[in-house]
C-alpha cells in the first residue's frame, strides 16, 4: 500500500518536473517558421532545379551538347540533342524530367564547360500535371548570372550571391 | 472463480476451441511500425507468445540497380538505404569502393568525413530518441529532438545542398570542400547541443513513468544477440563491447579517443541507454576532429571513368544502427557485378521474434522501438 503511494507520488513529481522544463519554452521565441508567408534564405549550395547558365556578355548558353551530363545521370532523365560542329555545337533540345530527378549533382559536377546548375534557389515546383515537372531549354535558360560549382561567388567577385528569392521560379524564368 | 472466468470456461466447452491466444496482425499500417512492417503476432489475453515480422513492404531492388550503374552513380542510390544516417550510407559504399579500387584518400576528406559521420550519428539518435518518446507518449521530447536534428540538417544542406539524402561523399573523398565558416558554425552547434542533453535526461531518464515503462522489458541476451548476429547499439545493449570504430578501425577512428557504452541486462532501457551515451561520444569525437582537421584537397585524383580491378570485397562500418557492409564483386568493367549490402536493421529486426515473447502487447511498440528500424534498409 505505501509502495504504491510512493510510486504514485513519484509519477507526479516527474511530471511536475518534466512540466517545470517545458514550461521555460513558453517564453522562448518560437524555432519555427510560418512557411508560405515567411521563407529561410537558402544556403548557396542547396540543390533545387537546375538552370542553364550562359556567358553573361553574349546572353548565349555555355553547353556544347557534350552529353556528359546525360550519361552520368543515374536517373536517366537528362536527354539532349546537339547541332553543328565543333565549337559551334549548341544543344538543339534539351530536356531533364524532374520527375526522376534525384538531385544528386553528379550531372553539374561532370560538366567540363560549368554549363549547368542547381543553385538557383528554386525549390517550388509543384505542378498539375506530370508533363508539368518536364522542363525544355527555354525554361531552363538562365535570365542573369547563377552561382555554379566553379564560380560559386558573383562575377564581379564580391561575395557570395544570395540565390533570388524562391517562387520567383518557374513564371519569371519563363517572362 | 469469478462469474467472468466461469462465463469464459462456458464458453471454451460450448466452442471447443481454445479461446487463449489469437493471431493479431500490427501493421502494415501501423503508426508506431516507423514505416510498412507487418507484425503477425500472436496473442494470449494481453500477452505477446510469438512474433513473426513480414518484411519487404518496400523492396526497390537496390542491389539490382546497383548492379547496372557505374560505380559513381550508385552514391545517390545508397542515400535511399538509411535514409535517417545517409551519410553514412555514402560513405560505407565509397570506402567499398576505395578499398576495391586502392584509391588513397586525401587527410582533410578522412576529417571530414569523421567529423560529417559523427553528426550524423548524433542526428540519427536525436530522431531515433525522439519517435521512441512519441512511441511512449512524450510527445516533448519529440519536438524538441527535431528542432536540433533541423540544426544538424541545416549544417549538412550548407554543406551539400540537402537536408536527407546527401549523395555527398564520392569515392576518393568529398564531392566538394566545407563552405567557409562552417567548421565555426559546428561549434556553434555544439555549444548549442551540449546543454540539451541533461535536459533530454531530465525529461527521460529520470522520469520515473520513463523508467517503468522500460525497464526489463524486451530482453535480449548476449547469447542471442550473438547467435542472430546483431549489431550496433542493440548488441551493445546486451553487454557486448562491439564497436567497429575500435575493433576493426576504418577511416582514421584509431586517431581518435572516445569510449563504447555498453548494456547490462539487454532490456529496452539499456538500448536506450547506450544510444543516449553515444551522443556524448560523438561529440567527444567532433570536439576533437574540429581541432585537429588539416587543410589541403578533399578528393583525390581520380579518373572519370572508374574501374575497379577483378576480385572482390566485403567493407563494413559501424553506421548509427549497427554493422552497414557492402560486398561489392567486380569483373573489370564500370558496373559491379554483384553488389550487396548487409543492413543492419535487418538483422536486428530478426531477433525481434526473441525480444518480444512474454510480454505485454503494450510493450511491442517501446521494443520495436528500441531496435530502431529504418525500413527503407530493411527491405532495401
Ligand atoms: S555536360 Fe554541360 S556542356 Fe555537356 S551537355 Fe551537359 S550541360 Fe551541356
Ligand atoms: S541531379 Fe542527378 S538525377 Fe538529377 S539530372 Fe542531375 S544527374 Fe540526373
Amino acid at each position: 500500500m505505501w509502495r504504491y503511494l510512493r510510486e504514485l507520488w513519484g509519477g507526479f513529481w516527474s511530471i511536475i518536473l518534466s512540466m517545470q522544463i517545458t514550461l521555460r519554452y513558453l517564453f522562448t521565441r518560437a524555432v519555427t517558421v510560418q512557411y508560405p508567408e515567411e521563407k529561410r534564405q537558402l544556403p548557396v549550395r542547396a540543390l533545387t532545379r537546375h538552370v542553364l547558365t550562359i556567358d553573361l556578355d553574349s546572353k548565349e548558353l555555355k553547353c556544347t551538347a557534350c552529353d556528359m551530363c546525360a550519361r552520368i545521370c543515374p536517373a536517366n532523365c537528362i536527354h539532349l540533342e546537339g547541332e553543328g560542329k565543333g565549337k559551334a555545337r549548341r544543344p538543339k533540345w534539351f530536356v531533364i524530367d524532374h520527375n526522376l530527378c534525384m538531385y544528386c549533382n553528379l550531372c553539374v559536377e561532370v560538366c567540363p564547360f560549368d554549363a549547368i546548375s542547381m543553385y538557383t534557389g528554386m525549390y517550388e515546383l509543384g505542378g498539375f500535371s506530370r508533363t508539368s515537372l518536364v522542363y525544355d531549354m527555354e525554361t531552363m535558360h538562365a535570365d542573369g548570372f547563377y552561382p555554379t560549382i566553379m564560380s560559386p561567388r558573383s562575377p564581379a567577385g564580391a561575395g557570395v550571391k544570395a540565390p533570388p528569392p524562391a517562387g520567383a521560379g518557374k513564371q519569371a524564368r519563363k517572362a | 472463480m469469478t462469474t467472468v472466468n466461469l462465463h469464459l470456461q462456458q464458453v471454451k466447452e460450448q466452442t471447443a476451441e481454445s479461446m487463449e491466444e489469437m493471431w493479431v496482425n500490427m501493421g502494415p499500417q501501423h503508426p508506431s511500425t516507423h514505416g510498412v512492417l507487418r507484425l503477425l503476432i500472436k496473442l494470449d489475453g494481453e500477452v505477446v507468445r510469438e512474433c513473426i515480422p513480414y518484411m519487404g513492404y518496400m523492396h526497390r531492388c537496390h542491389e539490382k540497380i546497383g548492379e547496372n550503374r557505374a560505380y559513381v552513380q550508385i552514391i545517390p542510390y545508397t542515400d535511399r538505404l538509411d535514409y535517417l544516417a545517409s551519410m553514412y550510407n555514402n560513405w560505407a559504399y565509397c570506402l567499398a569502393c576505395e578499398r576495391l579500387m586502392g584509391i588513397p584518400i586525401p587527410e582533410r576528406a578522412e576529417y571530414l568525413r569523421v567529423l560529417i559521420g559523427e553528426l550524423q550519428r548524433i542526428a540519427s539518435h536525436l530522431i531515433w530518441l525522439g519517435t521512441f518518446g512519441l512511441d511512449l507518449g512524450n510527445f516533448t521530447l519529440f519536438m524538441w529532438c527535431f528542432r536540433e536534428r533541423e540544426m544538424i540538417l541545416d549544417l549538412f544542406e550548407a554543406v551539400s545542398g540537402q537536408r536527407l539524402n546527401y549523395s555527398f561523399m564520392r569515392i576518393g573523398g568529398l564531392a566538394l570542400d566545407v563552405p567557409e565558416g562552417w567548421l565555426g558554425d559546428v561549434k556553434a552547434f555544439l555549444q548549442w547541443f551540449k546543454p540539451r542533453l541533461p535536459e533530454y535526461d531530465r525529461l527521460s531518464t529520470d522520469n520515473i513513468i520513463w523508467q517503468k515503462r522500460i525497464q526489463g522489458v524486451g530482453i535480449l541476451t548476449p547469447e542471442d544477440a550473438v547467435s542472430y548476429a546483431c549489431s550496433g547499439p542493440v548488441l551493445r545493449g546486451s553487454g557486448i563491447r562491439w564497436d567497429l570504430r575500435k575493433n576493426d578501425p576504418y577511416g582514421i577512428y584509431d586517431r581518435f579517443e572516445f569510449d563504447i557504452p555498453v548494456g547490462t541486462s539487454g532490456d529496452v532501457w539499456d538500448r536506450f541507454w547506450v544510444r543516449r551515451q553515444e551522443m556524448d561520444q560523438s561529440v567527444r569525437i567532433v570536439e576533437q576532429a574540429l581541432t585537429e582537421i588539416p587543410p589541403g584537397p578533399v578528393l583525390a585524383p581520380v579518373a572519370k571513368k572508374l574501374r575497379a580491378p577483378v576480385g572482390d570485397i566485403y567493407s563494413r562500418v559501424e553506421s548509427p544502427r549497427g554493422e552497414l557492409g557492402d560486398y561489392i564483386v567486380a569483373d573489370g568493367s564500370e558496373k559491379p557485378y554483384r553488389y550487396k549490402v548487409r543492413a543492419p536493421t535487418f538483422v536486428n529486426l530478426s531477433a525481434l521474434p526473441v525480444m518480444l515473447p512474454g510480454y505485454l502487447v503494450a510493450d511491442a511498440v517501446a521494443v520495436l522501438g528500441s531496435v530502431d528500424i529504418v525500413l527503407c534498409e530493411v527491405d532495401r
